[in-house]
Formats: C-alpha cells, sequence, structure tokens
C-alpha cells in the first residue's frame, strides 16, 4: 500500500493555468474519488499523478518520495482508461500479460497471473476472444485485469464506466469497490458522476476550474458543503438555492418567504439552499406554502417543483403524491437543515447548538 | 432504376475495355509471328511462344528481371521500414519543432524527383555506387508520402494505447512493433505495393546510374531491345512486356486481398 501527497500542485499550458495549486494527501490503502464537472482539470490531474503529464509546479510524493521526475513505469501504479485502451488485434490473454515481461516474469508466471486475475474477474472462459468480440462489460472487465495484473499498489482510473449502461455501471461500481477493497489498492477514481463519487469513495475531492472546491468524505460534502458550487454539484437533484435579504424577522427571499436558518452572520445577503429532501409536507408549522410548477412521480418518490424567488426549486417526497399542477401545497423545513452561504459563495457554519443552549440559560 | 444499371455497366465495361486493351493487345502480338503483327491482326491465327524464346535469347531478361526485384524490394522495405519509424517518431513522440520539421517533410513533396537528380546522381558517384543495387535503391529510401500516409493511421490510435503501455514500461520499440505495425497492416501493405510499382516501373534514374548489362534493370531492357533493332521485332517486344508485367500483376492480386480483408475488418468492427 502507498500513500500519495500533492504539495501544491500546478498545471499551465503556456499561459493559462488549468490547475491552480491542490494540496492534499491521498492514504494508504484508500479509495479517493476526484469528481468535478468536464473541463475542470480532474483528468489532468489523474495523468499527473501517472507521469503522464509533466507537473508545472509543485511537488508528488509517492509514499514520501519525491516522484515528479519518475516515468510513469517507475511510479508503481496501473491505470484504466475510458476508452480501455485495449489493444485491438491481441487476445484477451495477450492483452491481460503484454507488459508483464518488463516486471521479470518468465511466461510461465505470467500465465499463472493472467488466469488468476482472469478468474477474480471472470473472464476465464474469453482469455482467447479479441476485444471487439467482446460487449463493453467485459472489455471493462479486460481492462481491470490488465491493471490488476501487474500487482501495482497504486490504481488509477479515468472515468472507467461511463461508456457502459446505467445497469451496468451499477454492478461494476460495487465490482470496483470490492476488488480495491481486496486487493488494499490506493485507488484514484476520477469521475464526473456525483454518484458514482458519493457510493464508491472514502474521500472525495471536488474540483472546479482547477481549483479544489473541498476534500472529506462524500457524506461530509453532502451535508456541509463548502460552497454554493459544492452544494449544486452532490446531490440528485442538487441542493435549492435562492439570494435571501436579512429582516427584523429572519431572512427572506425576494417573494417575500420567509426562513429562520439555524445560522449567526453579520451578512445582509447571503444564498440560503436546502436539499429537496429536506423539504417535507407540513404536519403543524409551515415553513412555506408553494404552488406546483410541475410533478414527477417516481414510485418511491414524487419531484415537486415550485418557484422560489423567481428559481425553480425542487422538493422530493418519499412515496406518491396524487398532486396536481396548480395545487398549493404545505411545506416544512427543520431550520437546523438549512444551509446559508455568504455573498462570496461559501458557507456560513451554523450555531453550535451547545453555545446556542448556553446563550439561552444566561438569558 | 434498371435504366441506370444498364448504363452505369456500359460506361463500367466501355472503359474496362479502353483500359485492358492495350495490354490484351500486348499479350495477343507476343503470340504472333513478325509478318502477323505488320498485317494488323488483333488475335493471332497461329499461336506461338517463339517470341518468349527470343525474348530471353536476345537480352539478358533474367538477369534484368532479378535486378529489378532486387531493387523493388530493397526500396519497398527501405521505405516501409524508414517511414514507419518516422511516422511514429511524428505521432507519439514528443520532440521541440515537431509541427515545422513535419511541415518540411511534407513540403518536399512539391519538390519534383527530377529536380533533385543531379546531387543525387553526384552523391551516389562519389559513394562508388554507380552500377550497383544500392545506387538504385537507397536515394528512394526516404519518403516524404510514405511517412504521411502511415502518420495518418497511427494518428488513429488512440494515444491511451500508447499511455497504457508506458505505464505498463513497455519500450517505444516493442510498442511499435508490437502495437502500431500490427494495428496498421492495411496502410502498410498499401505502401508497399505502391513502392515496389513504383520502383519496378522506374527508368530514368536506373539509365543514369547504371550502364552495364549486370546492373540494368527491365525497363532500360525493354527500351534496349526497342532501340537495338532497326525495325522493332515487336512480338519479342510485347513478349517480355508480358514477362515484365507477371510478378507486378502478382503483387497485385496478392496485395488486393490483404487490402480487402483490412478494409472489411475495419468496417465490421
Amino acid at each position: 500500500m502507498k500513500s500519495i501527497q500533492l504539495q501544491n500542485i500546478k498545471k499551465s499550458y503556456d499561459e493559462t493555468e488549468v490547475i491552480r495549486g491542490i494540496d492534499v494527501t491521498i492514504e494508504a490503502g484508500e479509495f479517493f474519488a476526484l469528481v468535478g464537472p468536464s473541463g475542470c482539470g480532474k483528468s489532468t490531474m489523474l495523468r499527473m499523478i501517472a507521469g503522464l503529464e509533466s507537473i508545472t509546479s509543485g511537488t508528488l510524493r509517492i509514499d514520501g518520495v519525491a516522484a515528479n521526475d519518475l516515468k510513469p513505469s517507475e511510479r508503481q501504479l496501473s491505470m484504466v482508461f475510458q476508452n480501455y485502451a485495449l489493444y485491438p488485434h491481441m487476445t484477451v490473454e495477450k492483452n491481460i500479460t503484454f507488459g508483464l515481461h518488463t516486471k521479470g516474469l518468465t511466461k510461465l508466471e505470467q500465465r499463472e497471473r493472467c488466469m488468476e486475475a482472469a478468474e477474480t474477474l471472470g473472464l476465464t472462459d474469453y482469455l482467447k476472444r479479441k476485444p471487439r468480440e467482446l460487449s463493453g462489460g467485459q472489455r471493462q472487465r479486460v481492462a481491470l485485469a490488465r491493471a490488476i495484473v501487474t500487482e501495482s499498489p497504486i490504481c488509477l482510473m479515468d472515468e472507467p464506466l461511463s461508456n457502459l449502461d446505467a445497469k451496468l455501471r451499477a454492478k461494476m461500481r460495487s465490482e470496483i469497490r470490492q476488488l480495491q477493497r481486496k486487493l488494499k489498492l490506493t485507488m484514484i477514481y476520477v469521475t464526473h458522476d456525483q454518484v458514482e463519487a458519493m457510493t464508491m469513495a472514502d474521500r472525495m475531492m471536488l474540483l472546479n476550474d482547477g481549483e479544489v472546491q473541498q476534500v472529506g468524505q462524500p457524506l461530509d460534502l453532502y451535508n456541509k458543503p463548502a460552497n454554493t458550487f459544492v452544494a449544486s454539484f452532490i446531490g440528485s437533484p442538487p441542493m435549492n438555492l435562492t439570494p435571501v435579504q436579512r429582516s427584523d424577522k429572519g431572512w427572506v427571499a425576494s417573494d417575500g418567504r420567509l426562513f429562520h436558518p439555524n445560522t449567526l452572520t453579520r451578512e445582509d445577503t447571503a444564498t440560503l439552499g436546502i436539499r429537496p429532501e429536506q423539504i417535507t409536507p407540513a404536519k403543524e408549522d409551515v415553513t412555506f406554502y408553494a404552488e406546483l410548477k410541475n410533478i414527477e412521480v417516481l414510485g418511491t418518490e414524487t419531484i415537486l417543483a415550485f418557484d422560489m424567488g423567481g428559481v425553480e426549486w425542487l422538493a422530493k417526497w418519499p412515496g406518491q403524491w396524487p398532486l396536481s399542477i396548480g395545487e398549493k401545497i404545505a411545506c416544512y423545513v427543520d431550520p437546523k437543515q438549512i444551509s446559508l452561504f455568504d455573498t462570496n459563495g461559501n458557507r456560513i457554519e451554523p450555531r453550535q447548538p451547545k453555545l446556542f443552549e448556553a446563550l439561552e440559560v444566561f438569558q | 432504376m434498371t435504366l441506370r444499371k444498364i448504363i452505369t455497366y456500359a460506361l463500367l465495361i466501355l472503359s474496362a475495355v479502353i483500359l485492358l486493351f492495350p495490354i490484351a493487345y500486348a499479350f495477343s502480338i507476343s503470340l504472333m509471328d513478325g509478318s502477323e503483327v505488320l498485317k494488323g491482326n488483333l488475335i493471332p491465327r497461329d499461336v506461338t511462344f517463339d517470341n518468349y524464346v527470343a525474348a530471353f535469347e536476345r537480352i539478358p531478361l533474367l538477369t534484368y528481371l532479378w535486378n529489378s526485384l532486387v531493387v523493388a524490394l530493397l526500396v519497398m522495405v527501405g521505405q516501409v521500414v524508414l517511414s514507419s519509424l518516422a511516422a511514429f517518431a511524428f505521432v507519439f513522440i514528443d520532440f521541440k519543432g515537431k509541427g515545422l520539421i513535419f511541415m518540411l517533410f511534407l513540403a518536399t513533396m512539391m519538390v519534383p524527383w527530377e529536380a533533385t537528380m543531379v546531387p543525387n546522381f553526384l552523391t551516389i558517384q562519389s559513394l562508388g555506387w554507380l552500377n550497383s543495387v544500392w545506387g538504385l535503391s537507397v536515394p528512394f529510401f526516404a519518403l516524404a508520402f510514405g511517412t504521411f500516409l502511415l502518420r495518418q493511421q497511427f494518428k488513429t490510435i488512440p494515444y491511451e494505447m500508447y499511455e497504457a503501455s508506458q505505464i505498463a514500461g513497455i519500450s517505444r520499440f516493442r510498442f511499435f512493433w508490437n502495437v502500431v505495425l500490427p494495428v496498421s497492416k492495411t496502410p502498410l501493405v498499401t505502401l508497399s505495393v505502391y513502392s515496389f510499382l513504383t520502383t519496378w516501373n522506374m527508368y530514368l534514374w536506373p539509365l543514369l546510374v547504371t550502364n552495364t548489362e549486370q546492373a540494368r534493370t527491365v525497363q532500360i531492357g525493354i527500351k534496349q531491345m526497342q532501340s537495338n533493332e532497326v525495325a522493332s521485332d515487336w512480338g519479342v517486344v510485347m513478349a517480355a512486356v508480358i514477362l515484365i508485367i507477371i510478378p507486378t500483376l502478382l503483387l497485385l492480386f496478392a496485395g488486393q486481398k490483404q487490402l480487402q480483408e483490412g478494409l472489411t475488418q475495419g468496417a465490421i468492427k
């Protein structure tokens, strides 16, 4: 198991800076997801770790050793590419073993390792086939087999599941995760799909425009988004955001709806955020009323769309709700679950409950 | 629909006849005796193979054929090896001025080969390569067209394949040999056929750098046969021509099969 350390890593092409200083340590044996919209620099980041792209400035350490100038093959890593990069003219077996000779393995050892990897991934029946005779999922497995057969302690994956259909993707997600645990790999996994990152990663890093937005466990990013970008990227549907003004009674949206978030701040304007699933049907207390603009009944849940200060908000109610467009609904939101972001979009930490109680006692 | 087909086939047949007529006529002349040729017969009345015997007797045709074969094969191998290596460098290796050098490469395609003939001749002469297969072949080894053709093909190979091999620690040459060449069979065959045929049909350069019977190639032999006789014995000349065409036709058929295989493979995938 190897750890990877990035120290103020930057990358620029000519004048344009695409990675603006990244500091992060990826622990040994950790499943680390790199997430972000396309063009955010996550693939570039991965390719710099792999050694396929030069590092403009900063230090990359693999297990504490500076690795900036090491060749890709000297970094003890394997990589799975988005398009799998299989050799089309070679059989599956040849694809898996090609390159093992560089590790000083005999033909017999290569075969043994190949069989082992093929067995792990259920490829034993396909060893004599060419990649074009395989389905997408099988090709994906060959690419995985090629990565694990090297027994490298670090594995890099660049959107490996994006060419698969939804059902297969869900299956491969858990397979990759199990494989990583079983082989105790240090995994860096690039994806633009936040669901993949949320379900697979021990920790994840959200990048936007070459800058780190937040690093942490998936649920931290979900529950305490560091800024409005994280809030709107993580979660499906994403967090509802709307600009609000401070007033005597609380925070007011532009259409006059009032909120009482559990947050102390000196700001006068802010952005208020509520996750769709935290907007619940009101039982006693009503936070606001909304007129339905759209309804999607998905079986296990119902997605309701309504207007909130000029912005479309979504609410996710569990179960099937026989509502119709134009109907007025009463919604409740727990004040503790309301997030507030300052004018720069950064999260305003809510009041600590303990301090809050203590203050009340003094009053 | 059927009218269209009829017109299409009529045109195809017409062009096939026009294209094939010289070869067919040459073949038929090669089977006539002298008097019949002069009568202007299209088809020989008495088929005779005397012309073929005569062709071998009058000029050292076998030596010429052998020379041509050796030179054409040398040039073919030389061009394929150098072009593929150069194309590999242009596609997979990063170096300063890559674009500029490639532009220069392409620019040499604009210079007619005849324009460089004199300096090439002087080089060959000072190397002492006159009347040798080296003098006939080496000047053609570097081929900008071949480099261009293969570069275009190599560019279609996903770059990730190269990166994957780098991560696996596979050497560049091994990647070139075990991956790039096998997946580029079709253009390699095309280039080989092209090189072989151009060299086989080369006339001007062999005329310049060879002056002995031991070194000459077939195309010179034909010309020699035609002009040595006061009244050309067309039957013999055509017999020699037919003999010379055979290797090129063989190559074309062999290559065509390979080409078709390569093309369908790509299409079905």
